[in-house]
C-alpha cells in the first residue's frame, strides 16, 4: 500500500510538472496567438487606419457658376452673353449624420476671395490674350482692386449650384449619388476660409471634430481629398488622394490660426479633411502659398470649422452609424472579421449603400480572421483549469487516502478524519472559491488557493466544511502538527498557500466559502498552525 | 520513503494547482480581452426610412437657358493705341481725287468700353507726292467719337467733338484749317486685332497700323 502510494506519488509528480509544463506552454502559446496578430492581416499603417476612417463621411462639392466681372471703373463686362459657366470641384466632408458638410470657404464663396479671384484669372487670361495684360499677377490684382463678379445685372448676385457628390453602393455596382446643397455659411479665406453646407440626406456620414489649434509641430497628419480637374467629379469610383505630411508651423493671419503643413495637396483638395492618425478632424485643406516650391499648404485650424458649427448652433459628432462603422474598422484589421462583420452590417442595416461599409464587409467576409480572442482558446484555458484542478484534487485526495493508511499505520490513536479533513479544508476553506466547475471561480478568489478553491467549493464544502468546522477549535493545530511529522507541514508548496490563505481573513475554514471579505478570527490559522 | 513520496506528489498537486490556477486566469482575462476590444456588439441604430438606397438623379443644369447679359464692345480693341504708320486719303484739290499720304509718328487712340473714343494728333504730319510736289498735312488736336463693332468690322459712328487744327503746306502755299464735328460719319472700316496689334484698313486705301499702349484698358 505505501509503496502503492509512493509509486502513485511518483507517478503523479510527473504528471503534474508534465502538466504544468503543457499546460504553462499552452497558455502562453495560445494567448501570444490569440491576443497577438490576427492570421492572414497584414498590419495596417497609421494612415491607412486613419484614411479608412475618414473615407465614407468625404464627398466631392461640385460648384456651377456663372459669372460675369464687371471693371466698376470703366464698365467694361467680361463674360459676353452668357457669362464664365464654371465648374469648380473641391473637396468636402460629412460633420453631421442629417446631411450637414463642411467645406472651404473660398470654393463657395463668389467674392473675391472665392469664384471672384479664380474669375478674375480667368478674364486676366483672356486679356493677355489680346495683349491687355503684361503680367497675369499685375492684372490679376488690379482686377481686385476694381472689379467684381457679378450676375446677369449690374450688382446681382453671381448664380451659383452646389452638388454634393458621394459614392454609393447600389445593386452591387458603386454609382454617383449626386446631392444639391445649400450653403448655409461661408466663412472667407481671410476670415477662417470655412463653409458649411447642407443637403437633404439623412444619415450622411460624419467626421470627428476636434476643437483645437493648439496642436504641436511634427504632428502626423492626413490630408484628404479629390486632386485633379471637374471633369472627373461624376465618377462614382473616384478615390481621395491621401496625403500625409506633419505640422510644420503654427500661424495667425490676421488673427486667424491655420496650421502650416507639409502634406502636399493640390487643385480639388481644397476643402478636404486634414486627419490625425485617429481619422479625427484637426483642420481642412485651405491654400498654398503663391510661388512656393516645395510641399508647404495652409491648412485652416479645426477650432475654427467648431467655432462656425458652435457659433451657427450648427450640430455635429458622429452618428451611430459612424460609431458603428469605426468599431467595424477596429475589428477589422485586428483581424476580428467575424466582429468587423457583425458591425458592418449594422451600418448597412441602417445605411444600405453605405460604399465603405460593403467593401469592407466583402474583404472581412474574405478571410476568416480571427475572434477577438478566439472562443476556443478560452474554453481550452478553461478546460485546462478544471482539468488541472480535477487532476490536483484526485491526487491530493489520492495522497490524504495515502497518508491516511500511513497514519494508521503508525499507531493508535492517532487522530486520522481531523487531519485529513483540516489539511483539506486548509487548503479548501481560505481559497473559497465561488463555486466548482465555474472556471472564472477560481480566479476571483484570492490567489493561489483559488485553484483549489473551486475544486474544493460548492461541491467539497460539505465534506470539508464539517471537517474543517470543528477543526478551528480543537483538530487544526494538532492536526496539522501532526501532519507535520509526517512531513505534511514540510510540504513547500503547502507552505506558500498559507501566506496566501491567511490574508483571507478566515473564512477559509468557513463551509459558506466564497466570501472573502467575511472577517474571521475564530479560522485565523494560530500562528503555530502557520506551515514552515 | 514515504516524505520522499509525499514530497513529489505534493509537487504534483501544487503543479495542477498553479497550471488551474493560471488557466483560469488566463481564461478570464482573455475573456474580459474579448469584450473589450469586441465591445458589446454593434450600437442599435436609426428609427426605420434611412436614406434611401437610390442616388438622387443628378441635377442637370436647367432645361431653360441662363440668364444672359447684353455683349460688350470687342475686348481687343477696347484700350489705348498709338498709330505705327498710316496712310490715308487726304483731299486737297477740289478738281483732283484724294491722294494717298503717309502720316508721322504722333496719332493716337483710345477705345473705350462704353462705346465712345478719343483721336489724338500730336504734330502728326501726312506727306503726299502730287504730280512731282510735296504736300503736307500737319494736324494737332483731338476728336470725340462713338463707334461698335463687330468680329471684324469697327464703325466709326459720329465724330462728336472735334478740337482738331490743320496746317497744310503745298506747293501753292501754306494755310490752316480745322475740322468739324460729324454726327453722320458711319465709316466702316475692317480690322485685325490680336496680342501684337490692330491693323485697320477700308476701300479707300486707308491703311493704319496701331500698337498697344498700357493707358485705357491695359491691366499691368
Amino acid at each position: 500500500m505505501r509503496r502503492g502510494t509512493g509509486h502513485l506519488t511518483e507517478v503523479g509528480g510527473r504528471v503534474g510538472r508534465a502538466i504544468s509544463r503543457l499546460g504553462l506552454a499552452a497558455l502562453l502559446g495560445l494567448v501570444v496567438v490569440g491576443v497577438g496578430a490576427p492570421a492572414g492581416a497584414a498590419p495596417p499603417s497609421a494612415e491607412e487606419r486613419a484614411a479608412a476612417i475618414a473615407r465614407p463621411a468625404i464627398v466631392i462639392v461640385e460648384i456651377r457658376w456663372q459669372a460675369w466681372v464687371r471693371d466698376t471703373k470703366t464698365g467694361e463686362v467680361f463674360g459676353g452673353k452668357d457669362g464664365y459657366r464654371i465648374v469648380s470641384s473641391c473637396t468636402g466632408f460629412g460633420v453631421h449624420a442629417d446631411g450637414l458638410l463642411v467645406t472651404a470657404g473660398h470654393c463657395v464663396d463668389p467674392g473675391a476671395e472665392g469664384i471672384g479671384r479664380a474669375l478674375f484669372g480667368i478674364v486676366a487670361q483672356e486679356l493677355a490674350a489680346v495683349g491687355r495684360v503684361g503680367d497675369n499677377n499685375k492684372a490679376v490684382a488690379a482686377l481686385l482692386d476694381r472689379a467684381v463678379a457679378e450676375g446677369p445685372e449690374k450688382d446681382s448676385p453671381v448664380s451659383r449650384e452646389v452638388v454634393v457628390h458621394r459614392g454609393v453602393r447600389v445593386d452591387d455596382r458603386t454609382v454617383d449619388d449626386p446631392l444639391p446643397a445649400e450653403v448655409v455659411h461661408i466663412l472667407p479665406h481671410s476670415r477662417g476660409d470655412v463653409a458649411v453646407l447642407k443637403v437633404e440626406r439623412g444619415r450622411l456620414p460624419a467626421l470627428e471634430i476636434i476643437d483645437g489649434s493648439d496642436l504641436p509641430v511634427g504632428t502626423p497628419i492626413l490630408a484628404i481629398g479629390f486632386p485633379g480637374s471637374a471633369d472627373r467629379i461624376s465618377d462614382p469610383t473616384l478615390e481621395p488622394s491621401a496625403k500625409d505630411g506633419r505640422i510644420s508651423n503654427r500661424r495667425t493671419i490676421a488673427g486667424v490660426p491655420f496650421y502650416e503643413v507639409s502634406a502636399a495637396s493640390t487643385g480639388g483638395m481644397s476643402g478636404g479633411p486634414v486627419v490625425d492618425q485617429s481619422g479625427r478632424v484637426i483642420g481642412l485643406v485651405s491654400s498654398a502659398p503663391a510661388g512656393e516650391p516645395q510641399a508647404f499648404n495652409f491648412m485652416a485650424a479645426s477650432s475654427l470649422v467648431a467655432g462656425v458649427l458652435r457659433g451657427k448652433e450648427i450640430p455635429n459628432g458622429l452618428g451611430p452609424v459612424d460609431r458603428n462603422y469605426r468599431s467595424g474598422l477596429k475589428q477589422y484589421y485586428a483581424g476580428h472579421h467575424k466582429s468587423a462583420i457583425e458591425y458592418f452590417d449594422a451600418v448597412l442595416k441602417a445605411s444600405p449603400s453605405h460604399q465603405q461599409a460593403w467593401e469592407y464587409r466583402r474583404l472581412a467576409g474574405q478571410t476568416p480572421g480571427s475572434s477577438a480572442v478566439p472562443s476556443l482558446v478560452i474554453a481550452l484555458c478553461a478546460l485546462v483549469a478544471v482539468g488541472t484542478g480535477v487532476v490536483a484534487v484526485f491526487l491530493f485526495m489520492l495522497r490524504r487516502t495515502a497518508a491516511a493508511g500511513g497514519v494508521v499505520g503508525a499507531g493508535p490513536g492517532t487522530p486520522i478524519g481531523p487531519v485529513s479533513g483540516q489539511g483539506f479544508g486548509a487548503v479548501a476553506g481560505p481559497v473559497s472559491g465561488p463555486g466548482f466547475g465555474v472556471p472564472a471561480g477560481p480566479v476571483s478568489g484570492p490567489g493561489f488557493g483559488t485553484a483549489v478553491g473551486p475544486v474544493a467549493g460548492s461541491e467539497w464544502a460539505p465534506e470539508s466544511g464539517p471537517d474543517a468546522g470543528p477543526a478551528p477549535g480543537q483538530g487544526f493545530g494538532a492536526a496539522v502538527g501532526s501532519e507535520s511529522e509526517q512531513g505534511f507541514r514540510s510540504e513547500p508548496g503547502f507552505g506558500a498557500v498559507a501566506p496566501i490563505s491567511g490574508p483571507a481573513s478566515g473564512p477559509g475554514l468557513e463551509p459558506t466559502s466564497g466570501a472573502g471579505p467575511l472577517p474571521g478570527p475564530a479560522t485565523e490559522p494560530e500562528p503555530g498552525q502557520r506551515a514552515g | 520513503m514515504r516524505d520522499v513520496s509525499g514530497r513529489r506528489f505534493g509537487g504534483a498537486i501544487l503543479a495542477l494547482a498553479l497550471v488551474s490556477v493560471l488557466s483560469g486566469v488566463a481564461a478570464i482575462g482573455l475573456a474580459a480581452v474579448s469584450v473589450a476590444s469586441v465591445g458589446f456588439g454593434p450600437e442599435r441604430c436609426c428609427p426605420a426610412g434611412g436614406p434611401p438606397t437610390r442616388p438622387s438623379p443628378a441635377p442637370r443644369p436647367s432645361a431653360t437657358p441662363g440668364p444672359t447679359r447684353a455683349v460688350g464692345l470687342p475686348a481687343c480693341i477696347i484700350g489705348s493705341w498709338r498709330v505705327v504708320s498710316e496712310t490715308s486719303m487726304v483731299k486737297y484739290y477740289s478738281n483732283a481725287d484724294p491722294f494717298a499720304a503717309s502720316s508721322s509718328p504722333g496719332k493716337s487712340y483710345e477705345f473705350r468700353a462704353d462705346g465712345t473714343g478719343t483721336e489724338k494728333w500730336d504734330n502728326v504730319t501726312y506727306t503726299a507726292n502730287s504730280g512731282g510736289s510735296t504736300l503736307r498735312l500737319q494736324s494737332n488736336g483731338s476728336a470725340e467719337f462713338t463707334w461698335t463693332a463687330t468680329g471684324d468690322t469697327v464703325t466709326y459712328l459720329a465724330r462728336t467733338s472735334v478740337n482738331l487744327k490743320h496746317h497744310w503746306s503745298v506747293p501753292e502755299g501754306e494755310s490752316d484749317a480745322t475740322s468739324s464735328p460729324n454726327p453722320a460719319l458711319n465709316e466702316v472700316d475692317r480690322y485685325k486685332c490680336g496680342a501684337t496689334g490692330f491693323e485697320e484698313s477700308n476701300d479707300t486705301g486707308y491703311r493704319s497700323v496701331w500698337a498697344r499702349t498700357s493707358g485705357y484698358g491695359f491691366y499691368g
